[in-house]
């Protein structure tokens, strides 16, 4: 049967934010991991990219699109260079084109001077985007629109910089790197979703949030966030979108495929019979088996007590050694507690009737966000921004002030 | 709110105890030991609730006797009044009634109410004064009795200020601000300086990865240059070396293509030599030869004549009947060797035989004795004879008995017969003989045994028998020796061809064959030879002329040659064949070196520059032989780097522990700010509030110091940090230089200040417990005086020990009356 709309499948890989090299945070030093979970963690995104170079030749893609962040430009090893050389030699070898656009993590990189990549990956340009031409499989023609970053956080919208759609392809696609919302301070290439659906392309292969979603879906506009979960704000099961035209009614279809090396998880306990904390471990451990994660995890835990516990006996729990107990108990498994916060639900004053409101006060004062930001800077110097940067996060002050208010409890009581 | 009545149930040293309080000033008066605290506890405790187990104070008050712990306590409160009875240490029975005496709902609930907002801390610490507070503010010194003075508004003060001076403790301990801080926190980050260095410096890896990439990629290039010089100079020192090749065929054409100087022959004769011109002389030549070889033929067949047959002619008759006789000769001569061989076997038998026969018969060999003779020897008379003949006349004997015994005549006969018979048998054979032959007749000796004789009797005969033989055989042979030496004779005439005649006869008989054989063999030559002669001259006549013919012929080709003769001929063939190797050579040369060539030899000057330019290009294609070799050696290098740096992880592992660290780190330092943070709020905190107070007391408590110290201190300055008093000249001391009375006093104004203005608000019942004890005596009167105007306002309730003349009596209960009552 001929026509139009050929009886064959376009099919291709929409997979973002790869963050190539990137280390993996929130795993605290003193915890004793066994060196080979160290070692997949060290290297989970290589692991991650290989997974999805895997999945694009044995599925017999078109392309793969990779929206931004592929790695960070200030860090690079050779490792990674010559890695990312030989999986696209292997795309190359079966096939299958590769599509880069930089964004705000890999943005600095000159590609013809940097990297000595295959034919079969393309790059789009900065300050201009550029569209690319790519014949399927079965025979169709399929634009690919990108652009890549100039500065690390382009304050405007790029979206001007695209065409329409291109009339001679069978799929307009546009890739993008950026956030949701207008021109305001934290947003990378803010862009709406209208603008995008006003040049009406098929598909949206967004770059930049690490939470995969759907904008739109018609047409599609979509995050498939990293392969690869880099802390635990990431949690549950990460990977790329296969997306192809198999689907009868025509249009493109999006399906979640993981390639995760491992995911990172977080969930809650609560304890009210004072009696269990003896055996809190163990219901630590049958909490964490019952997930059925299939692969790695790494999970952070709050437990929520009712009442609170002699110091001795917290300083143990929430000491690291707390986790390598539970961790021995589930190595097998391989799923790991890397993290433990204790909520004591305390519904005692610390603080008399007559003084209430001036402890209140002093508490806005001391807790001042300007001042506390000013006087990390000022202790801080600028190879230590990681500690600058955590605790400028609004989330981190807060758990700090609860903190502050625990630590008096604990005391006064 | 103001205590009207108590009633103590048990208590401390009280029981069914009970007391009435003025509203005002009401002093209770109590040695020690009069139950004066006890009464302070037991108020607290109504109100508050009893201490509930030995953490706070050690002393419960649990009563002596076995009367019910607690008690009840009547208060007034905005017009009303409230019964408050609490019962039992733990797990007291609280139970409210109002002046109706109604029970109150919830009473806990009801109680916190009516006495909000305190709680026994802010009650304690507002409204009640002890000796304890104010030796401990003697016991304090610089920034910790300012601080103290500072918040002596806040309620659990000394607390806080030592909880908030544990958490800077704590956090200090964690992390230090100055550079040098050598503090766990510290630590880590100067690790984490340490592992970002180090990244730093790996993170020019990548680049250094690049260059090498870069290297490996001009090194190949470089290497295919090289190859591709090294080609072509190859090529061209092939070429050389062909050309060089080729240099030894040009030397050699040139040489043969040389003008001759051997200049014989001209090429005209040269070619007039054809093949066919050849061949015939050569021909004619070897005919020629062939003829001559007749010629010396015939000069050999005189030869002398073999001296054997000279022999033969002078003995003719005698050779032809020797040679006739040969075969009766051989025959003899057969037959002599057999006898000879018979006769050696018979003497050897024989004298076998005669050794034998020597021994047993003595030189003297007797003869045979004739056949089937039988030798018996003799016998003489025996013993078994005589035995014989005696038997037998026994039985003749016993015969005879017989007949004599005509009545049983049968046993002598029967003994009789048989003895007889045996005895006659007997005799018989051992008879007596004579010897049956005559030995000696036989040349036999006595001395021989009969034995000896008949056993040598084959012998003998043997003996005799081959001694016949033998005299025959000797007679035959001589016979055939007559014969032979007779055939013999006819060989005289020979004799000096012969060998010796003492040469056995075989060999003289062979001999003669031989030459025999010879003379007729020469006869036969002879006469061949004669019958040869003729035809061969006949033939020579022939050949001849044959020669001439063929000679003249020769001469005629010859002289078209233009050589002389055979000789210069052959001299000329080989001119012609040097001449034809010549010209192939010419040509196989030519075949080679193509004309281009030669003229490229021409053109590169000959062969030594072209050997000298090979070498050139030999030295040159070694260096860059040893060049691509280098490129080679450092392409593996390259390759090596580049495999290490590609497969090396460590870059990857060292950015994970640095992320690692950094939670470390983060996770720690959350642990320092929160403790920090809970300091400053608490420093916060105890200066706001007592800031916040501050200007509400200030004038009050100024006043009340100025009292106490007789105006020496006039006013009182809250810094900041500090607290200051200045007196009548403005001069200011900060409050810790204050001498300890002082400082006390400071504290009692600023405390009275204080919880007047609360009281305000909401009053208790200031419960001051034997305070003041270090005011000497004027400062103990402006002490009283002072309670007596806040007594105006508020129920002051004064424990003391000393019997104080500032108080009317009325205001006075004495403790120790009152229990003993």
């Amino acid at each position: 049967m001929s026509g139009f709309y050929n009886r064959g499948k376009m099919k291709f890989i929409h997979a973002a934010d790869i963050h190539l090299g990137n280390p993996i945070s929130g795993i605290d030093r003193k915890i004793n991991l066994p060196e080979e979970v160290k070692k997949q963690i060290a290297l989970a995104t290589f692991t991650a990219f290989s997974n999805v170079i895997k999945l694009a030749v044995d599925r017999h893609v078109d392309f793969v699109l990779f929206p931004g962040d592929l790695f960070d430009s200030s860090q690079q090893s050779a490792y990674l260079y010559n890695f990312l050389n030989q999986q696209f030699q292997n795309l190359k070898e079966a096939g299958i084109e590769a599509f880069i656009s930089f964004g705000n993590h890999d943005f600095q990189s000159d590609v013809e001077n940097d990297f000595i990549w295959p034919e079969n990956v393309h790059a789009f340009p900065k300050s201009k985007a550029k569209t690319f031409f790519h014949d399927s499989w079965d025979g169709k023609r399929v634009a690919i629109t990108g652009t890549s970053f100039v500065v690390r956080n382009p304050r405007e919208s790029l979206v001007p910089l695209y065409p329409s759609r291109d009339q001679s392809a069978t799929y307009q696609i546009g890739m993008y790197h950026g956030s949701q919302g207008n021109s305001s301070a934290n947003n990378y290439a803010p862009f709406s979703v209208g603008d995008l659906q006003a040049l009406n392309y098929d598909y949206w292969a967004l770059g930049h949030i690490h939470v995969r979603q759907v904008l739109s879906k018609n047409p599609a506009i979509v995050y498939s966030g990293d392969p690869q979960g880099l802390d635990l704000t990431e949690t549950g099961e990460k990977g790329v979108y296969f997306v192809s035209d198999e689907n009868d009614q025509g249009g493109l279809t999006a399906e979640f495929v993981p390639c995760s090396s491992f995911v990172f998880d977080s969930f809650e306990l609560s304890i009210n019979d004072q009696s269990a904390i003896s055996n809190i471990s163990d219901l630590i451990v049958q909490e964490l088996l019952s997930f059925n994660h299939k692969k790695m995890s790494l999970n952070a835990i709050r437990v929520n007590l009712s009442a609170s516990l002699p110091e001795k006996i917290l300083d143990q729990l929430t000491d690291t050694s707390f986790l390598d107990l539970v961790n021995s108990k589930t190595i097998r498994e391989k799923q790991f507690l890397i993290k433990m916060d204790l909520n004591v639900d305390q519904k005692k004053d610390n603080f008399n009737q007559l003084e209430e409101r001036y402890w209140q006060a002093a508490k806005n004062d001391v807790f001042d966000e300007q001042s506390f930001n000013q006087a990390l800077l000022r202790t801080f110097n600028s190879n230590q921004q990681f500690v600058i940067r955590h605790f400028t996060d609004p989330n981190v002050q807060a758990k700090l002030m609860s903190k502050a208010e625990q630590i008096i409890s604990e005391r006064i009581s | 709110m103001e205590i009207k009545r108590i009633h103590i149930s048990g208590f401390g040293k009280f029981s069914d105890f009970n007391l009435d309080f003025k509203n005002d000033l009401q002093v209770i008066y109590g040695q020690n030991e009069a139950g004066k605290s006890t009464l302070r506890q037991f108020i607290t405790g109504i109100l508050f609730g009893f201490a509930q187990n030995k953490r706070q104070s050690s002393n419960l008050y649990e009563p002596r006797n076995r009367s019910q712990y607690g008690g009840d306590l009547v208060f007034e409160q905005d017009g009303s009044l409230w019964d408050v009875s609490r019962l039992g240490r733990t797990q007291s029975k609280l139970e409210i009634t109002d002046q109706n005496g109604n029970h109150v709902n919830n009473p806990e609930i009801f109680l916190t109410k009516l006495l909000s907002p305190f709680s026994q801390d802010s009650f304690e610490d507002i409204f009640s004064f002890d000796q304890e507070q104010l030796n401990e503010i003697r016991s304090l010194s610089g920034k910790e009795l300012s601080d103290r003075l500072l918040s002596f508004s806040v309620v659990n003060a000394d607390q806080w200020q030592s909880l908030s001076k544990e958490l800077d403790k704590n956090a200090s301990v964690m992390f230090g601000l100055t550079k040098t801080s050598k503090r766990p926190i510290n630590q880590l980050l100067a690790e984490h300086q340490q592992i970002s260095n180090q990244l730093n410096s790996m993170g020019g890896q990548l680049s250094d990865y690049r260059k090498s990439s870069q290297q490996k990629k001009s090194t190949l290039k470089r290497i295919a240059e090289l190859d591709s010089q090294l080609h072509n100079l190859k090529k061209q020192m092939d070429e050389f070396s062909k050309l060089i090749e080729l240099s030894g065929l040009f030397n050699r054409k040139e040489r043969i293509s040389m003008p001759k100087t051997n200049d014989r022959f001209s090429d005209q004769q040269i070619s007039n030599l054809t093949e066919e011109i050849e061949q015939r002389v050569e021909k004619l030549q070897s005919q020629i030869k062939g003829i001559n070889l007749d010629k010396s033929e015939n000069k050999s067949t005189i030869i002398a004549e073999n001296p054997l047959l000279t022999i033969y002619k002078n003995n003719r008759t005698d050779i032809d009947l020797l040679d006739k006789s040969i075969p009766n000769l051989i025959a003899e001569n057969n037959l002599f060797d057999q006898n000879d061989n018979q006769i050696k076997n018979i003497s050897s038998r024989l004298s076998e035989l005669q050794n034998d026969l020597k021994t047993k018969f003595g030189d003297r060999i007797p003869r045979a004795l004739p056949q089937g003779v039988s030798i018996q020897p003799s016998r003489s008379i025996t013993v078994f004879f005589i035995i014989g003949i005696i038997l037998m006349l026994l039985g003749v004997f016993g015969i005879v008995k017989g007949f004599q015994t005509p009545a049983f005549p049968y046993p002598f006969w029967i003994c009789g017969a048989g003895v007889l018979f045996i005895g006659g048998l007997l005799s018989f054979f051992e008879r007596p003989k004579k010897q049956s032959i005559n030995l000696s007749q036989y040349g036999y000796s006595n001395q021989v045994s009969l034995d000896t004789i008949i056993d040598s009797q084959n012998h003998l005969q043997e003996y005799h028998q081959k001694i016949d033989q033998f005299q025959q055989l000797q007679n035959e042979k001589q016979s055939h020796l007559s014969k032979i030496n007779s055939i013999l004779k006819l060989a005289n005439s020979l004799r000096e061809f012969l060998p010796s005649a003492k040469q056995d006869h075989d060999a003289l008989i062979d001999q003669i064959q031989v030459i025999l054989n010879e003379i007729r063999d020469e006869r036969q030559s002879a006469i061949l030879s004669k019958e040869q002669k003729k035809l061969v001259d006949e033939n020579r006549q022939q050949q001849i002329g044959h020669l001439q013919n063929l000679k003249s012929e020769q001469q005629q080709i010859f002289n078209y040659l233009k050589v002389d003769n055979y000789q210069n001929f052959q001299y000329l063939q080989a001119e012609k064949i040097k001449n034809k190797q010549r010209l192939n050579q010419l040509e196989s040369i030519n075949q080679l070196l193509t004309p281009e060539k030669e003229n490229q030899i021409k053109e590169l000057g000959g062969v030594e520059e072209i050997t000298k330019k090979k070498q050139a290009l030999k030295v040159r294609i070694d260096s860059i032989e040893g060049e691509i070799k280098q490129e080679n050696q450092q392409l593996l290098n390259l390759n090596a780097t580049l495999l290490n740096a590609s497969s090396d992880t460590d870059y990857q592992t060292k950015l994970q522990q640095q992320s690692d660290l950094e939670t470390d780190i983060n996770n720690d330092l959350t642990e320092y700010f929160a403790n920090k943070l809970a300091f400053s709020w608490i420093n916060e905190s105890l200066y706001q509030i007592s800031h916040k107070r501050m200007p509400e007391i200030r004038s009050r408590a100024e006043q009340y110091f100025a009292e106490l110290t007789e105006n020496k201190y006039v006013s009182i300055i809250f810094g900041d940090n500090s607290l200051l008093v200045a007196n009548q000249q403005n001069e200011k001391f900060y409050s810790y230089e204050l001498s300890k009375g002082s400082s006390e006093q400071l504290y009692v104004s600023l405390r009275l200040a204080f919880a007047e203005s609360v009281a305000e608000k909401n009053s208790l019942p200031f419960l001051i417990d034997d305070s003041f004890v270090n005011f000497d005596v004027e400062r103990k009167s402006i002490m009283d005086n002072i309670l007596h105007r806040l007594a105006e306002k508020y129920q002051i309730i004064y424990f003391t020990a000393n019997p104080d003349q500032n108080f009317s009596q009325s205001n006075i209960i004495n403790l120790g009356e009152a229990a003993n009552a």
